[in-house]
């Protein structure tokens, strides 16, 4: 008896111990908690491609490329307002805090501790790229603070402080891109890089590219350098065949493009008044723009119309008269059928092209006098634009037919658009030029680059307005107070909900907030 | 004479420990005591247990509670966007999870008189729970996820019972039993993890922008929703009106409208009669208080469809004052914009809920209500047989405009307070008839 209680007593104390083992039994089996390196890559780089084009439902109402018409009304973002208590316009939020967070951060680690300098180089200029698309929309972001569990309240850090932190970043993007010893192995990289299938130099262009993206935002500033932003452009890309693009698989619906027939996000959109007059000749003098009919959509009756925005629905137009979709379809029709330009399932997506950093060469030689350069990069930008819709629209056998040599030639003699002599190219030209190259995708740059210029600020050369035939909303939304939008509200059910202590901090609970101007773009 | 010395005081104390395996090891092993006790005071003094039987209880307990499997360490998913990869699912660390604590205490007393022919119970309890987990609670996306298991939250809950049984008549071939009970219960929300403003079972977000948010202070079965904005004058309350439009604005933001679907008490009330092999029983439920909120009128108001809409044509000025930045002085601009619904269709499809949760909800139910007669006589060798006919939730008188104030807008499994009194297509309570033949053995 007495040994069988001493047995006792020694198993019950045993048994604590041995529970340290028995009861760890918390890795999940559903799931690994660490991944090689490569394996992070994936869902960050759909999010540089698709991202974007999440927001770019909204901005793209804020910057007119389209309108939402809607009968007897005005979408709250057609009136430059925004959707109350919803995360619309917050998908940028989500994946830069979310998609890339602990992900690029646990990437990181890994590319640094393993010497995969290249893998590095691309986790910075990711990091990069997330705190720029998030500056440019909302302003103000959390950086400092940012990816911390312990934390649950956050404060913001000012747009400078995110400026100078994506110039950082992306100096040691560089500093690691130029590296070929260590890890560095292009096969590794590739196995899930499908945006440049591990060429390291093509990212390391990319990196100078967003390098002259961010700089050229200075223009209001007295520390603007336009020679540094050219010299950027120049070590960017040399070339189409340089363009960021990402591929969609079409498999299933989280991997079709967003912009896709099969996904129809935007059945209920149509094209502006404001960008068919940039390419109809409207504006530039009958010029008549062969990317108008491979880019934008015709109604039933062969005629490119815009909508006015401050028309509600389709105002007087017939049914036959009206815009169809981008897909090319009367309302939602089309499904299975080949859709236009970037409107197709497995189109390529650009992230960055050769053409937009172009017309940032083209606008920051401009800024600095040298007008030939400017001339030089403004009509390769046009040119390599045109090539850019022709190799899009093969994508994914999109029903446009190629702009043919011929028609280039012709669009690029034209010189209401291309002027003979370097000084009589415009700012309000380059500009235009720009929103047409970035028009449906280059969301964030389209939207930065009209508040450089006050959406509606003239052009002395000119004499027309940068946007030529841009007017805000003659309705405004009424929390704006009357004032045209310059920011997005940081996303709902981030931060209106959960750190409104930070939020009161920068002003973010006004009602007008989304109204007041980013200091970028301030002088 | 001999008398019997009886037991008077009973004392019950109880010690537990648990390892668990959902903690992380250095916090897994947790001990937690209980007391009860209890004292027949009738038995410890004769001189009283000759007029009646009476005991005092009272207990104390600590209970902990571990958290749900693989709530502390993420794991990594494969991601179906293109070209797969692997990324962190929604919910974020907590290597800090501890277990989490009940604390009660009790009292209470049982009471008869007249040999039993009346007996009272009385129960007042209260329980905290400290370092309550809250799971799927949302954080700034700056953590780098979006949802968390915490440690943080604290309630309480209190209440008081009482249940009194009397039996006002008992001859031979008649009796009647009567057997009340009382309740009043209160839970508060006293804490969220990290001063987090507001949590929120998302099961309950079933209708349009109310949940069954709660916020600390705040009842456990509050409702948090896109309110109307209104001054911040003391007293006044009054709403803000869109000068643009003529119509109220609505806070973006989920804030507590003063809404607590607890009632105040019930009361259950169960009436027995017997008389010779005849057995009628029935039970009236009684609510007083709580509100309700009725989702399936303000979907048939925001589409047109519910009778109240039928004055859409008749011009009105809704009560409020603009606001035009003079909204919070002593001279706000009383509201004079005339709408009329048929025209600017957002007096419907903009309508707040908060006009659709009805305060202080009372019902008088019939639950069930059964008449028994006992045969007379052997069948089927049967020790007894008996026909009865039942009768449940036959009616209910209620202040609600809706079909059943009952109501649970979704099932008792999603936690927390759950979607009680959240009325979004609900069906009432069946009326049910039931006839049998009862032999027993």
């Amino acid at each position: 008896m007495k040994r069988a209680l001493t047995a006792l007593f020694v198993g019950a104390l045993a048994l604590p111990a041995g529970c340290e083992d028995f009861l760890d039994v918390n890795t999940n089996p559903n799931g690994p908690e660490k991944v090689t390196a490569n394996l992070y890559l994936p869902p960050m780089l759909h999010a540089l491609a698709t991202t974007p084009q999440l927001d770019g439902r909204f901005i793209g109402r804020y910057t007119q490329q389209w309108y939402v018409p809607i009968a007897g009304a005005f979408t709250t973002w057609d009136r430059m307002g925004y959707d109350p208590s919803s995360d619309n316009g917050g998908q940028v939020w989500r994946d830069v805090y979310f998609v890339l967070g602990q992900n690029l951060v646990d990437m990181t680690e890994l590319a640094n501790a393993e010497e995969r300098w290249d893998l590095l180089g691309v986790a910075y200029l990711l990091k990069a790229w997330g705190w720029q698309s998030a500056t440019d929309i909302y302003g103000e972001i959390i950086v400092k603070e940012a990816i911390d569990q312990s934390k649950f309240s956050f404060n913001y850090d000012s747009q400078e402080y995110a400026y100078s932190e994506v110039q950082r970043l992306l100096n040691l993007a560089i500093e690691n891109l130029k590296r070929t010893d260590g890890a560095v192995n292009a096969a590794y990289l590739g196995r899930t890089d499908k945006v440049y299938n591990g060429d390291r130099t093509k990212w390391l262009k990319l990196a100078y590219g967003m390098l002259a993206l961010n700089l050229n935002h200075y223009t209001r500033k007295a520390l603007y350098r336009p020679a540094e932003v050219i010299a950027a452009v120049n070590q960017s890309f040399t070339s189409n065949a340089d363009d960021a693009l990402l591929a969609y698989p079409g498999t299933q619906n989280d991997d079709i493009n967003f912009l896709g027939r099969t996904r129809g996000n935007f059945n209920g959109y149509r094209q502006t008044r404001f960008v068919v007059g940039l390419m109809d000749g409207t504006v530039f003098e009958g010029a008549v723009d062969p990317r108008m009919s491979r880019m934008l959509s015709p109604a039933p009756d062969g005629v490119y119309r815009g909508l006015d925005i401050n028309v509600a629905n389709f105002g007087a137009l017939t049914t036959t008269q009206q815009p169809n979709n981008f897909y090319g379809y009367a309302l939602a029709g089309g499904l299975q059928l080949p859709g236009r330009y970037l409107w197709a399932d497995k189109v390529r997506m650009p992230i960055m092209t050769y053409a937009q950093l172009q017309f940032i060469k083209a606008e920051a030689a401009y800024r600095l006098g040298d007008l030939a350069t400017a001339l030089s990069a403004y009509r390769e930008g046009i040119s390599s634009h045109i090539d850019f819709v022709n190799a899009r629209n093969t994508d994914n056998a999109q029903s446009p037919l190629p702009i043919t040599a011929a028609e280039k030639a012709t669009f690029l003699a034209n010189t209401a658009i291309v002027p003979a002599a370097a000084s009589a190219l415009s700012l309000t030209q380059i500009m235009s030029q720009k929103y047409i190259a970035q028009w449906a995708w280059g969301h964030s740059e389209i939207w930065m680059d009209m508040r450089r210029y006050n959406y509606t600020d003239i052009d002395p050369k000119s004499g027309m307005q940068v946007f030529p035939g841009f007017a805000p909303p003659t309705l405004l939304f009424p929390d704006n107070g009357g004032k045209i939008v310059h920011r997005i509200r940081p996303r709902f059910n981030s931060e209106y909900v959960w750190n409104r202590p930070g939020l009161d901090a920068i002003g973010g609970l006004a009602l007008d907030y989304h109204t007041k101007p980013i200091w970028i773009t301030q002088p | 004479m001999y008398k019997r010395q009886h037991d008077y005081l009973y004392v019950t104390v109880t010690g537990r420990n648990d390892w668990t395996s959902t903690i992380p090891t250095e916090r897994n092993s947790f001990f937690y005591p209980g007391v009860t006790s209890s004292f027949v005071f009738t038995d410890a003094f004769p001189t009283i247990g000759k007029f009646m039987t009476g005991k005092l209880r009272a207990a104390y307990a600590e209970v902990g509670n571990d958290a749900r499997p693989y709530a502390y360490r993420p794991a990594l998913e494969f991601k179906t966007t293109s070209n797969g990869g692997y990324g962190y699912g929604f919910t974020g660390p907590n290597l800090a999870l501890r277990p989490e604590f009940a604390t009660s205490y009790e009292t209470g007393t049982e009471l008869g008189f007249f040999d039993d022919r009346i007996g009272l119970d009385l129960t007042v309890y209260r329980k905290e729970k400290t370092d309550q987990i809250v799971n799927d609670i949302r954080g700034s996306y700056g953590t780098g996820f979006i949802l968390f298991n915490l440690n943080g939250a604290a309630t309480r809950n209190e209440g008081f019972e009482a249940t009194l049984r009397a039996t006002p008549i008992e001859q031979r071939g008649f009796s009647w039993d009567v057997l009340a009970n009382f309740e009043r219960a209160r839970g508060t929300v006293l804490a969220l993890p990290n001063a987090l403003p507001e949590s929120y079972v998302s099961d309950t977000w079933l209708y349009g922008n109310v949940r069954n948010g709660v916020q600390p202070g705040l009842s456990t079965r509050a409702l948090t929703g896109l309110f109307y904005l209104r001054d911040t004058i003391a007293g006044s309350r009054k709403m803000l009106i869109d000068p643009t439009t003529g119509l109220p604005l609505r806070s973006t933001a989920f804030i507590d409208g003063g809404y607590d679907r607890q009632p105040d008490f019930t009361v259950g009330l169960t009436n027995t009669v017997r008389f010779r092999n005849l057995t009628m029983s029935a039970l009236l439920d009684f609510r007083k208080g709580g509100d309700v909120f009725n989702a399936t009128e303000h979907f048939l108001t925001s589409r047109g469809l519910s009778n109240r809409t039928l004055d859409r044509n008749t011009p009105r000025v809704i009560e409020g004052v603009l606001r035009d930045g003079r909204e919070n002085t002593a001279n706000p601009t009383p509201n004079n914009i005339v709408v009329v619904p048929a025209v600017q269709t957002g007096f419907y499809s903009g309508i707040s809920e908060e006009l659709f949760i009805e305060k202080d909800i009372n019902w008088v139910r019939l639950r069930d209500v059964t008449v028994r007669y006992t045969l007379p006589g052997r069948y089927f060798k049967a020790r007894d047989a008996s026909m009865y006919i039942t009768g449940t939730d036959l009616f209910v008188y209620s202040n609600y405009s809706g079909l059943d104030p009952i109501v649970n807008g979704n099932t008792a499994a999603v936690g927390g307070s759950g979607g009680a009194g959240i009325d979004f297509g609900n069906f009432p309570m069946p009326r049910g008839y039931a006839v049998g033949f009862k032999l027993g053995y």
